[in-house]
């Protein structure tokens, strides 16, 4: 482990830093980006930093709130207006942003999503300030069709000019460094963890023996495999007969599986739940004891994990970073085809006597560690500080290597957001702005036991995303 | 350092390695494939596929033509609605004997029996009835279109009439006449010709001329594709001929509007059926498709339509 004490010295060497986490994705916003982003957040005010989130309103949720141990949430007020995202106007984030930063003392600005519009703007503007930015990337694009093409395009722009790339899988990295063109050393592999506290096994909620319930929670759309799913279930019931099916999700695809189950008389055999919450989700897994995954493409798939830590044998499509996430004796793969996944159905019935799922959450926790990641995450800052040249001539030259045409156009904006810049320090002049005070953060109340000062008029009750 | 580097990195994310997050291994992008499902296209057929792109923009210069001779005046009547019932008739016997020839062709000789030739004489009663009220629809209505734009500008419906013929031509459901799809759908396409042909029918002398004229351009417009596309089917050497006469009549008829304009059409007819084939093939070369583990998988049940979520 001698690149692991090199780390340990990197991270020592950080030092106290004030984080902006960008993204249009947030609580009360419930999905994988929202979950790593609280997640990290948590362990990073823990570990003694200081971490700010940035995201758009949420209906009534909007201004300044204060989230569990003091994590500050600014949701700006820009409508979304296409999937959760904001309007994209290149600019106009930047007033307000700057503010946040200045008054926030912020050091890192670490964006999320490529899908965010607001991330995207953030980088840019936080890069003209001379900010050091980080960016995770959570998902899979394709190269094909037009809208991957032109949010390839704008992930080369945003990429060319941040100092770190974070990807959830090692998939997901090759992915991005396609995408984006940018040097695979500049992108480290940080993967999603699981809260395993939250998701401990419960043999006691199974049924009795000869019965196995394969458990499925997903949205029940096209890119999860419920098309896949419509073809299979009919076939392991006729296959396999103690074996029942409990599904939990909504989506377009609920209909096509409600006629499924009408069609061929498997009421008894297939549980519909519907859309389950968050919270329920380990009581939902708690009664099976196998899981299944049929989607069609994933980066990374938290959901197999949170199964896995509840003790339930995962059977999954081999698809995206699936295969990197759980070890071949925790985790079945197969070709995503009916025929196949069925195969991978009994193969998985015949090993369920021989798990123990109270092993299964034990390596999990073995496994996945959000402090660990955290760590890692603070081993990504300090290389983003290593890095020099935030002046805009180097900056440019990096944003005319980006394609014959994009890459002038991408000088022009930057060069634009330069002069905008220079015009809003001379609009509202830095020294007219307050700074923050600080919340003191967890790690510190141990020391040192100072009351905050000024902020907790502003604090309201917050609501815990752990829902 | 060299202690570790003597492990074996692994593509793991839930084991503990020895390696920095930002590891690149000699194995990264090995499993990226290119140009997998590629196929390497070659110059003749695709010139072959080009005709129909160019019989369609024969047929729209070709109606244009023979609208901007009524315009001038310079049209017989009578000729041109012997013209027109000569076409249908020969159409629609082409596409009767192009029926019966298929359809004895996919069954074996003793198959065929009454059942066909009623199917066919359904067809053929539907298809006279929709004839006729065509023909009585435009008829009844070519007084009316004739002084339809009186009030605008004949620049306005130069412009328009140019326009809305590009868009035929652009939007055309091609996919129809190369029988990949069995229905003709682009609906705004059709949509744009019949607009198209209204608008120059407007601009006419005289009524029964509006008549001969709207019938021309909608025999053309709406019933040809399904006979161009049998014919395709049929046969490679009949689809040539019709394509040759298509566009040679389109030519001929242009030539009595104006040289330039006959120039103008054979040269984009050469641009679209010899030169940009050869242009396609040869940028086929730097044509790059990656694909690799982060693909979305496909499923061989769902058609390719079906794919949003």
């Amino acid at each position: 482990m001698i690149d692991s004490t090199r780390d340990q010295q990197l991270v020592n060497s950080l030092g106290r830093q004030n984080v902006l986490f960008v993204s249009d994705f947030f609580y009360p916003n419930c999905g994988g980006v929202e979950n790593h982003m609280y997640h990290v957040a948590q362990c990073l005010l823990l570990a003694g930093h200081k971490v700010v989130v940035m995201t758009h309103a949420y209906g009534e949720r909007a201004g300044v709130r204060f989230m569990t141990n003091g994590l500050k949430v600014y949701y700006i007020p820009r409508l979304p207006f296409y999937e959760g995202n904001t309007f994209p106007t290149i600019f106009g984030n930047f007033r307000l942003l700057r503010v946040i930063l200045i008054r926030e003392q912020i050091t890192v600005v670490h964006a999320h999503q490529a899908f965010s519009t607001l991330s995207h703007e953030s980088i840019l503007h936080a890069r003209t300030m001379g900010y050091k930015t980080v960016f995770t990337d959570h998902s899979l694009f394709g190269f094909a069709d037009g809208s991957s093409i032109h949010t390839n395009k704008l992930l080369k722009f945003t990429l060319a000019d941040t100092q770190h790339v974070i990807c959830v899988s090692h998939t997901s990295k090759a992915n991005t460094v396609l995408r984006s063109r940018i040097p695979p050393p500049r992108v480290s592999v940080i993967p999603n963890a699981v809260d395993t506290e939250r998701f401990l096994p419960g043999p006691e909620s199974r049924p009795p023996a000869p019965t196995i319930n394969v458990v499925v929670i997903s949205r029940l759309v096209y890119r999860k495999g419920s098309d896949l799913l419509i073809d299979l279930i009919p076939m392991v019931c006729k296959k396999l007969e103690h074996i029942n099916f409990i599904v939990g999700g909504d989506g377009p695809k609920k209909v096509s599986l409600d006629e499924m189950v009408a069609k061929h008389g498997l009421g008894n055999r297939v549980e519909m739940l519907g859309n389950v919450t968050h919270a329920d989700v380990r009581n939902v897994l708690v009664r099976g004891h196998i899981f299944l995954n049929t989607s069609l493409t994933e980066a990374f798939c938290i959901a197999i994990l949170e199964a896995a830590s509840c003790g339930l044998l995962v059977v999954s499509t081999r698809v995206g970073g699936v295969p990197e996430v759980l070890p071949s004796d925790m985790l079945i793969l197969e070709e995503p085809q009916a025929e196949n996944l069925c195969a991978g159905i009994e193969r998985a019935v015949q090993l369920v006597p021989t798990t123990c799922p109270f092993t299964f959450h034990d390596r999990v926790k073995e496994m996945y560690d959000w402090k660990d990641i955290t760590r890692r995450v603070q081993v990504v800052y300090a290389r983003a500080h290593q890095t020099h040249s935030d002046e805009l001539l180097p900056r440019l030259a990096r944003y005319y290597t980006c394609g014959r045409f994009a890459g002038k156009l991408f000088c022009c904006v930057a060069v634009v957001n330069h002069l905008y810049w220079g015009f809003l320090e001379w609009m509202f002049p830095r020294k007219d702005i307050d700074l923050a005070p600080d919340v003191p953060s967890p790690g510190d109340l141990d020391n040192t036991p100072e009351t905050p000062t000024g902020s907790n008029s502003n604090m309201r009750d917050a609501p815990d995303v752990h829902t | 350092m060299n202690n570790s580097n003597r492990e074996i990195w692994r593509k793991a994310l839930y084991l503990k390695q020895p390696f920095p997050d930002n590891y690149t291994d000699s194995t990264f992008l090995e499993e990226l494939i290119t140009n997998a499902r590629c196929r390497p296209r070659h110059y003749w057929p695709v010139v072959y596929e080009a005709t129909m792109i160019g019989q369609q923009v024969a047929i729209a210069a070709g109606v244009s033509a023979a609208f901007a001779r009524g315009i001038e005046d310079k049209l017989d009547v009578h000729v041109m609605l012997i013209l027109d019932v000569a076409l249908l008739l020969l159409g629609g016997t082409l596409q009767l004997f192009l029926e019966w020839r298929g359809i004895s062709k996919h069954k074996s000789a003793t198959d065929v029996g009454r059942g066909d030739y009623v199917v066919s004489r359904g067809k053929l009663v539907q298809g006279s009835r929709q004839c006729v009220l065509l023909v009585g629809g435009v008829y009844c209505l070519s007084p009316l279109l004739q002084t339809l734009t009186l009030t605008i500008s004949s620049d306005t419906i130069v412009c328009l009439v140019v326009f809305s013929l590009s868009t035929h031509v652009f939007l055309y459901d091609y996919s129809f006449l190369s029988s990949m799809t069995s229905k003709l759908t682009g609906s705004s396409s059709l949509g744009a010709a019949v607009f198209a042909s209204v608008l120059m029918a407007s601009r006419l002398p005289d009524s029964l001329l509006v008549f001969a004229l709207i019938l021309f351009a909608l025999e053309l417009f709406l019933l040809s594709p399904y006979l161009r596309r049998d014919v395709r089917q049929a046969s490679t050497v009949a689809h040539i001929i019709l394509s040759s006469v298509t566009m040679c009549s389109a030519m001929l008829l242009t030539a009595f509007v104006s040289r330039l304009m006959t120039v103008m059409l054979l040269s984009a007819l050469v641009f679209i059926i010899f030169i940009c084939p050869w242009w396609l093939v040869k940028i086929q070369k730097v044509k790059f498709q990656i694909n690799g583990p982060w693909d979305e998988a496909k499923l061989d049940r769902i058609p390719i339509k079906n794919y949003k979520a």
